[in-house]
């Protein structure tokens, strides 16, 4: 855990670069939705790639996932159990498996 | 009561509690958020139309990004000021992030406020026009005035409702059938109600053959809800209006209207006898979509002079122009949709040609047409702006009134959710993830302005209160994040 005081201003110079890396990346976000990868798929999978990494750094310097202990980790890999589940259960109604493959 | 392990980690866990709650709570809003990131998926695959691109103002969406991203910067930075026990540090960062916070909000309410009082019109021969309301008389230009001398409102199913339409509500006496005066009030009707319901009772009765309590129940309605009688043999109680009413009633809110008559919708089970007024909807267009209508096989000089918005652009130049120039526009548009369609067919003979197909080109085509008013005009460099406003029956911002009777309307609706699915889940997930930003700011406000007196007791059990804080603060971040690129961009 960071309680130095020199760790603290590491932490805070760390901040500051991904707030700012954050801000650029949002500025690309924009940028490259104007241009066309060629499919849809394409589009807004490059767009979404670049939100998941803004996420990630959110989740990984700004939320201290970068050091948790054990139970939070544990905690969030049933979430993504749960909530991968529940996706796959709206793309299954999407898909239509049983009166398709009757 | 003291909660125990608000700085020191308990043992078992590893760690202080309010972090484990934390953590518990936002896995619980993932699951929230996540069960409508999977709804706006099905929304948008099953859309039945070009799903909006950049329909949204880009600019509201990104300033916000880069206020909520600026914002969690500061809450780690007032966090880290608690850490070393800087008080007026901490002050001036959660300063920052509240202010931050009420900026993202107002920006919000604009944009909702843009989409609220912007309309959608689909006309029946498929011309889509969008446009604002007049700033005068804005309710009448989209509702349906009638006088009406009479009401009648079904006994069992109707009620008072009708009345929040009745704009001289205040000089109007009713009076039934019989000659009574009445106040159709919630009471009045909710009166008629029990008093069939027991009259209703009394049939059963008799049926069942108890004639004797039939008869006492019979005598009793009788004697204490004379408003029976005023049921006519229609099931209706028709009142006469002392003078004429005048009601202004939305068109989602009525059934039918003629000349004479107007009925409301099945759910006010009411009708009105008297003299139409108006019924059309006015606006004043910003944006036109005439590419359905354009398609129709028939020469092109018949089509644009049959069209509906042809003959309802009021009698005014710069109307008529602003349509010619739409044409113009429009028709090599269709004519590059048909050749397309043409060259699918030959490359794919045999197939059976699905307009899905061409959703793709669709949505292109689509993302060109936005403003596409003041793009045409632009372009002929006629100063579209300077022209319209000087004309006699310039409207909003200079831009030409069209008044189109109802019935040549096919849909109608502002641009709030009920226009399409894209804009139910818009409002949805914004709505819900403006509430997120509204409850963080009452939490974090509550640490700026009543921290102080924890903070010099354990001032690490306020650093702590503050990284929790904090966290559920990154998450509303975290899910903007994604909000942004899946509404405003792509």
């Amino acid at each position: 855990m960071a309680d130095t005081p020199e760790e603290l201003q590491k932490h805070l110079k760390a901040y500051t670069i991904v707030g700012a890396a954050l801000l650029v990346f949002t500025v690309i976000t924009v940028a490259v939705t104007y241009v066309d990868f060629g499919h849809t798929f394409a589009n807004v999978g490059i767009g979404l790639g670049i939100a998941t990494f803004k996420a990630g750094l959110v989740a990984y310097i700004f939320m201290h996932l970068n050091h948790e202990r054990a139970m939070i980790y544990r905690i969030l890999v049933f979430t993504f159990f749960f909530v991968a589940g529940m996706f796959l259960l709206f793309m299954l109604a999407q898909a239509d498996p049983i009166t398709r493959f009757r | 009561m003291d909660i125990p392990y608000t700085v020191t980690a308990r043992p078992d866990t590893g760690l202080w509690n309010a972090k484990v709650g934390i953590w518990l709570f936002l896995a619980s809003e993932v699951m929230l958020f996540g069960g409508l990131f999977s709804s706006y998926i099905f929304l948008r695959l099953g859309a039945d139309y070009p799903w909006p691109m950049h329909e949204l103002q880009v600019g509201f969406g990104f300033v916000n990004t880069l206020v909520l991203i600026a914002s969690s910067v500061f809450v780690v930075y007032a966090w880290v000021a608690l850490k070393m026990r800087n008080w007026r540090r901490f002050q001036f960062w959660m300063f920052l992030v509240i202010v931050s916070a009420g900026l993202f909000l107002v920006n919000k309410s604009f944009e909702y406020y843009n989409k609220l009082t912007h309309y959608h019109a689909e006309l029946q021969d498929g011309t889509i026009i969008a446009g604002h309301l007049p700033k005068e008389n804005s309710k009448e230009a989209k509702s349906i005035v009638f006088e009406a001398s009479h009401v009648s409102v079904d006994s069992a199913s109707g009620s008072h409702y009708f009345l929040k339409y009745l704009e001289n509500k205040d000089d109007v006496r009713f009076v039934t059938e019989g000659g009574i005066e009445v106040d159709p009030s919630r009471k009045w009707f909710e009166n008629l109600k029990r008093g069939l319901k027991l009259s209703a009772k009394a049939d059963r009765l008799a049926a069942e053959g108890d004639i004797a309590a039939a008869d006492r129940l019979s005598a009793a309605v009788e004697k204490d809800y004379k408003i029976l009688g005023e049921v006519n043999g229609a099931g209706q109680v028709r009142l006469t209006l002392s003078k004429p009413g005048k009601f202004v009633v939305p068109r989602h809110k009525t059934l039918s209207w003629e000349e004479t008559k107007m009925d409301f919708t099945r759910g006010l089970a009411t009708s009105l006898e008297g003299m139409l007024v108006s019924a059309s909807l006015k606006l004043a267009v910003d944006e036109l979509d005439m590419r359905e209508y354009l398609r129709r096989d028939e020469p092109r000089e018949k089509v644009i002079s049959e069209s509906t918005l042809f003959g309802h652009f009021d009698e005014n130049a710069e109307g008529q122009q602003l349509l010619k120039d739409f044409t113009d526009y429009h028709t090599p548009l269709v004519a590059e949709y048909e050749a397309a369609v043409a060259e699918w067919r030959l490359e794919n003979p045999g197939e059976e040609f699905e307009e899905d197909t061409f959703m793709e080109w669709e949505r292109i085509k689509l993302d060109k047409l936005h403003k596409i008013l003041e793009e045409g005009h632009a372009a002929s460099g006629d100063g579209y702006e300077q022209t319209a406003a000087a004309g006699a029956g310039a409207g909003h911002h200079g831009h030409p009134y069209v008044t189109v009777p109802f019935e040549d309307v096919r849909f109608f609706s502002n641009y709030g959710p009920r226009k399409n699915p894209y804009n139910a889940i818009y409002f949805t997930m914004t709505g819900l993830h403006g509430l997120h930003v509204l409850g963080g700011m009452f939490v974090l406000g509550y640490f700026l302005v009543f921290g102080r007196k924890l903070f010099l007791q354990n001032p690490e059990h306020m650093a702590n209160r503050v990284e929790v804080g904090g966290l559920f603060w990154h998450f509303v971040d975290l899910v903007w994040i994604f909000l942004f690129p899946i509404f405003y961009l792509m």
